[in-house]
């Protein structure tokens, strides 16, 4: 009898540990656990659905089955570690805004967040999933540290299935999730708001110290058709709309790509860059919570892409002439890197921002590496090209999964090749990581592309014993490269080993003598 | 006859020794000051390395020590052929002022130093 009990006991126990949880928001009500409704809650529920009491509860209990089915562990390789959140093993993944925070390890359990509004049409997420030319915006995840409070967790996410919708989630300590605010197209001040779900981007302002800085959120609204707002600022904790930026031009079909970055260099994010799907890269200047002086940066449309992945941008001394480590051939500017979709491959472009690209498309020299690697020459003509021209592109086999990583003057990016009739299958995909010079898109390593074994998540640059550095995935502590290379300006190809002893490096800046007074 | 002409000699005399007293004075002044002038520049030259020495002995103080010195600011990353991502590699910069003073004179050197750390792990794929 005794042994009945406890095997039924570590039956339930485990069940419970094993157990997912299943969060909403009921309008009104707050956050509930759809296996753990009130009567009335399933009332709410039933009539939201639009199904019969019965019908409900046979919804419910299908639901772990529902979104099993939409789990896919290609979609999975995007995922971003959440730190603080109960363990340091938890991932957070969307797919086209139902949240999932999820663990490897089986013996933790799986947290589902499903939007309210997306309940009805849960079914229709699959189609969204399998569209290869577009790309699924991750949420943004706010930590502790730029929310000066412990133990919290902000996470900014949309949705992709009409209607658009923008919400925020704070998580505690204890895994209560609180739905601070939702945005839709009801809501005052964004009636523009449509399409599918953007890459939410955090601004920091700085205020007076000891003050932390004021959070506010960029979203933008990625409507088909030409729309009247194409970027909103909002506050961060309450979504309140702080400014928008009002359509001037006939711009339509934005991607979800965004970027802010310091254009000045005075360590305050002043600019904001931002294209559509087609890859027309538009700069605007945000100054005291408000935009202006919206202008084109280049127009990308003759590489026929089909949505635009990730937008960052890079300072670095560029080569514009000359062949030696000579100083004076190299100019300091910012570069642009942006990873798009073409069908289901990318293409990597780095683009050297200039005036005379504003009127006419940008002039690029395409790199894309070759099938087999002795034909992957880099020929001065070549060299000559890149440093006159306005940058380079390299045509990716399969998509990215994470935005590419730049050092020590590599490229890194990990990229993935599904299998269309199996997309979700990890099995059926394949992976690789690519590593190409930044400054004219050859292979850095004697292995152009790296195969993995299983597809790597974010990346991480690690000290090894060796004395150098590797490149790791945190999570499945995956060593991909054992030895990072990093570039050198002696000559085009050269490269050498990071040493953990050549840091901290000094750099002379510049020197200044000032005289003053007489002799007598 | 003869007392006029002795009494010419005399003046004659007397304003030669004027006029040569005059020329070698003047002549001792201008030696006395190009010394001077002479020996400011060496003074000033020796300041300046002095100052110079110095300096550099205080950069490579600042290179070796392993103290953090309280005289920097962490600011934006100069441009590198070898570019980093922003997160990934961190930047502090140093102002190092050297100043020597002798008599009225003032020399000071001013370097600005870039140190630049690699923050290990900062790379989370973001640029």
């Amino acid at each position: 009898m005794e042994f009945y009990k406890l095997a039924l006991c570590l039956l339930l126990c485990s069940q419970q540990l094993w157990a997912a949880s299943y969060w909403s928001h009921i309008p009104e009500v707050g956050s509930v656990q759809l296996t753990e409704l009130t009567t009335a809650q399933h009332q709410a529920v039933a009539l939201h659905l639009q199904l019969s009491t019965e019908q409900t509860t046979e919804w419910l209990n299908n639901l772990p089955a529902l979104l099993d089915s939409l789990s896919c562990a290609t979609i999975d390789s995007q995922s971003q570690p959440v730190p603080g959140f109960k363990d340091a093993s938890y991932k957070l993944v969307s797919y086209a805004g139902v949240l999932k925070l999820f663990t490897d390890a089986k013996a933790e359990n799986t947290l589902w967040w499903l939007p309210w509004s997306l309940l009805p049409v849960l079914s229709q997420l699959q189609q969204q999933l399998a569209e290869m030319d577009t790309q699924l915006h991750q949420p943004l995840l706010i930590t502790e540290q730029q929310l000066g409070t412990e133990d919290q967790l902000i996470i900014v996410s949309g949705s992709s299935v009409s209607p658009a919708v923008y919400f925020a989630l704070r998580l505690d300590e204890q895994q209560r999730i609180e739905l601070l605010w939702s945005l839709d197209a009801t809501v005052a001040g964004f009636a523009d708001l449509a399409g599918s779900a953007a890459q939410p981007l955090l601004m920091l302002e700085p205020r007076e110290q000891p003050v932390l800085p004021a959070l506010s959120v960029l979203l933008a609204n990625t409507a088909q058709a030409a729309t009247k707002t194409l970027l909103y600022k909002i506050d961060m904790m309450t979504g309140r709309l702080q400014s928008r930026l009002a359509a001037t031009q006939d711009i339509a079909g934005l991607s979800g790509a965004l970027v802010l970055y310091d254009h000045d260099r005075d360590t305050v994010s002043d600019s904001l860059l931002f294209s559509t799907k087609s890859g027309q890269l538009w700069q605007v200047q945000l100054e005291e919570q408000q935009f202006h002086t919206m202008q084109t940066v280049a127009d990308l449309s003759m590489l026929n892409l089909s949505d635009v992945q990730f937008i960052r941008t890079l300072y670095a001394a560029v080569p514009v002439g000359g062949s030696g480590s000579d100083f004076h051939s190299r100019r300091s500017q910012w570069l642009v890197v942006l990873a798009a979709l073409r069908q289901q491959n990318t293409v990597l472009v780095v683009l050297k921002p200039s005036s005379d690209m504003t009127s006419s498309p940008p002039d690029l020299v395409d790199r894309t590496l070759p099938g087999s690697p002795e034909l992957a020459l880099l020929t001065p003509q070549d060299w000559q090209h890149i440093q006159q021209k306005h940058g380079w592109f390299s045509q990716l086999n399969g998509r990215l999964t994470q935005p590419p990583l730049v050092a020590a003057g590599v490229v890194y990016l990990n990229l993935l090749k599904q299998n269309p009739e199996q997309l979700c299958s990890a099995e059926q995909s394949s992976s690789a990581l690519t590593a190409l010079h930044l400054h004219h898109g050859s292979a850095v390593y004697r292995q152009p592309s790296l195969p993995l074994v299983q597809a790597a998540g974010s990346l991480k640059v690690k000290a090894n014993e060796q004395g150098g550095f590797s490149l790791i995935d945190p999570h499945s502590q995956q060593v991909l490269i054992e030895q990072m290379l990093e570039i050198s300006p002696d000559c085009t190809h050269c490269s050498k080993a990071i040493r953990q002893d050549s840091f901290p490096r000094w750099q002379l800046m510049g020197t200044y003598h000032n005289e003053e007074g007489v002799y007598e | 006859m003869m007392s006029g002409s002795k009494g010419f000699i005399l003046i004659t005399t007397l304003i030669l020794m004027l006029v040569l007293s005059c020329i070698s004075l003047s002549m001792l002044v201008q030696t006395q000051l190009s010394q001077k002038l002479a020996g400011s520049a060496t003074l000033a030259f020796q300041l300046k390395q002095q100052t110079q020495s110095k300096h550099l002995q205080e950069l490579k103080q600042l290179q070796q020590s392993t103290a953090e010195s309280d005289r920097y600011s962490i600011g934006p990353c100069p441009a590198h052929y070898a570019a980093w991502t922003e997160l990934t590699f961190r930047c502090e910069w140093y102002q190092v002022q050297t100043s020597q003073r002798h008599a009225q004179h003032h020399h000071t050197v001013t370097s600005v130093l870039v140190r630049q750390s690699l923050s290990e792990g900062g790379g989370d794929g973001v640029l």
